[in-house]
């Protein structure tokens, strides 16, 4: 019908068309006189032509070819049976075309008292109006959209972001059907667990309530974080525990020292539409993320992955500690990238500590003790710095077959590092560590980078590793492998970046205030 | 146990995200540090609870699933390295505005 009728209208302007230039007399109303074409101008008309009445007449003869490949193409799979010829009989088709040639001809012939009673409102009927309007609108509903998400509020954001993240993470769920539980039970629960289970949710809801109060509230912070550590340990993941371990440690001192420079309590919120509606947000999130471990734990895993590792970290990772395999071979790329995060976080702290005025009396003077170090820690840290050190190369060698690596060694031996300023100051172990931690963090990318180049020399891709056995005197047999070389390149990029990061903190002092040995050094 | 640690991670994702919200830096820093916590353990026992068989080739039986325990070994690092420039980056903020809001305005002289 639709068809039919458009159809109906070109006819319609095309009659008027052929009509007007040929076969009603002179034309009238013309700035100039037309005049018959040169030759020239008429071959491109004569081109179209002959190509019409060729396609018409034979369409099977010149154009079946091309439209087979063209409608392919653009239907991406073969196209529905159909035939080309002049004369398919009495049909629809036909019908409609003679129907729609019929009806333009009405229209043609009764154009007058159209053009007199239609004509006038389709004047008005500009579809720039009808444009214009559309865009303002959309401008005006893009303006209105950017104005409630953009309010030059980060809160507000963030409460948009968990909700849409909530919302699409939640989603699978709807319809519901799949239901939460999978129905496979893990171990069972043992007291001690459920103990420890309750001293972290204690020490969460202390972090809540000692907020404001900002030291008090790193204590139980720490307790959150070595009970997840000992989550890790009861789980079999003695690497991630004392990867936790570590970081813990190093995590505490770096917010203790960047604590002596920021406010030491907050003022009290009191809107309650606010609170109530972070609260609300709060427990959405923490029971959307609840279900979610609920119902992959008591799902069965796929373990054809884990096995994969578990049989090749041997015979083609030269290790026995998969976790070490997979992070300095399998993953290699990958453990590349992120150290490189990590230098690169390390040198944006240096960058915008570099310079850094803080406000005269940032840090309050009875945060400076006058013992500034006291003898018994000075002393029992220096003893302490080779044992730890120790300590640190033993668990890098074995990282490769047993718990341990280039993460962990490098976390021990800055923890060795930190201790050192933190028991002498900074200017006593300044003068004695003759480290420069930004070189050390080239020095790591440099080598872990090569060591993945270096197997391009032998024509393998980059990072592929390769290991064997060779005995030294006194020691015997020993393994090497070159994923070493790469987790000396982690090691030292832990190293590095970890030093760089709490050294810039710990020598930050106010204008004007304090010298080099009363430094900011929390105690 | 797995009911005690969906639990555990459920408590932890809202402690952090009630902290993300508060609107000074140091508490964003607390709850930024607590949902990664939640985070690491919840990509943790993607690989299921598995209790003393750590996954080192040539142990006999099923061991735990390395491929997770790797994934956030390196979280935990960067982790405490985002963590680590989050709170420099407030600690610059609060230098130069005087203030420790996170939107920059609140209590300081600076704007």
């Amino acid at each position: 019908m639709l068809v039919t009728l458009a159809g109906a209208f070109a006819v319609a302007y095309s009659i008027r068309f052929i009509h007007d230039v040929f076969f009603n007399g002179e034309p009238v109303d013309l700035p100039r006189t037309p005049h018959e074409p040169p030759r020239w101008m008429l071959l491109p008309v004569a081109v179209l032509v002959v190509l019409c009445i060729v396609i018409g007449v034979l369409p099977n003869w010149s154009v079946a070819p091309l439209l087979q490949t063209a409608a392919g193409a653009a239907l991406q799979s073969p196209p529905p049976a159909y035939s080309l010829a002049l004369w398919h009989g009495v049909n629809a088709a036909l019908l409609m075309s003679l129907a729609a040639m019929a009806l333009g001809a009405a229209i043609y012939l009764g154009r007058k008292p159209l053009f007199r009673h239609v004509g006038p409102r389709l004047e008005r009927a500009d579809a720039g109006i009808v444009y214009d309007a559309l865009i303002d609108g959309l401008t005006r509903l893009a303006g209105a959209v950017a104005r409630w998400l953009d309010t030059a509020s980060l809160q507000r954001q963030l409460v948009l972001v968990l909700l849409a993240a909530g919302g699409l993470g939640m989603a699978p769920w709807w319809p519901p059907g799949a239901g939460l539980s999978g129905g496979v039970t893990g171990p069972g629960l043992d007291a001690v667990s459920l103990v420890v289970g309750l001293v972290l949710l204690a020490a969460v809801a202390a972090v809540l309530a000692l907020q404001r109060q900002r030291y008090m509230a790193l204590l139980p912070l720490g307790v959150v974080g070595l009970i997840v550590s000992l989550v890790f340990v009861k789980f079999s993941a003695p690497d991630l525990a004392l990867t936790q371990l570590m970081v813990e440690v190093v995590s505490i001192l770096l917010l203790l020292l960047a604590l002596s420079f920021l406010p030491q309590t907050s003022r009290a919120e009191t809107c309650p539409r606010r609170l109530g509606r972070d609260a609300a947000l709060a427990l959405g999130c923490g029971v959307a993320a609840s279900a979610l471990a609920w119902a992959v734990l008591t799902r069965a895993p796929d373990t054809a992955l884990a096995q994969q590792m578990m049989q090749r970290s041997v015979s083609e990772g030269g290790g026995a500690n998969v976790v070490n395999v997979i992070l300095v071979d399998f993953r290699g790329y990958d453990t590349l990238g992120e150290i490189t995060v990590l230098a690169l976080a390390a040198l944006g702290v240096f960058a915008l500590l570099h310079g850094l005025r803080l406000p005269p009396g940032a840090v309050p003077a009875d945060r400076r003790d006058a013992d500034a170090h006291p003898p018994i820690l000075a002393t029992l840290m220096r003893l302490m710095l080779p044992l730890m050190l120790l300590v640190a190369v033993f668990i890098f060698l074995r990282g490769h077959n047993a718990p341990g690596g280039g993460f962990i060694a490098g976390l021990i031996t800055a923890i060795a590092l930190l201790g050192q300023y933190l028991a002498n100051g900074l200017r006593w172990t300044d003068q004695r560590l003759r480290l420069d931690a930004r070189s050390a963090i080239a020095a790591g990318l440099a080598v872990a980078g090569l060591t993945g180049l270096a197997s391009w020399i032998f024509g393998r891709p980059f990072l592929t590793s390769a290991f064997g056995h060779c005995s030294l005197p006194l020691i015997g047999e020993v393994e090497w492998a070159s994923a070493m070389a790469f987790d000396l390149g982690v090691y030292l990029v832990v190293v590095g970046a970890t030093l760089l990061m709490l050294r810039q903190l710990g020598g930050l002092r106010p204008a004007g205030g304090g010298t080099e040995e009363a430094d900011a050094w929390p105690r | 146990m797995a009911a005690l640690i969906a639990v555990l991670i459920g408590a932890l994702t809202a402690g952090g995200v009630w902290l993300l919200l508060r609107a000074q830096t140091y508490p964003v820093v607390l709850g930024l540090t607590l949902l990664s916590y939640a985070v690491n353990l919840f990509l943790f026992v993607m690989g299921r609870l598995v209790i003393c068989a750590p996954p080192i080739a040539g142990r006999s039986g099923t061991t735990a699933d390395p491929l997770p325990q790797a994934l956030v070994l390196t979280a935990i690092v960067i982790g405490f390295a985002m963590t680590a420039f989050v709170i420099v980056l407030a600690l610059r903020a609060h230098a130069e505005w005087g203030s420790d809001h996170v939107d920059g305005r609140g209590d300081g002289d600076g704007r």
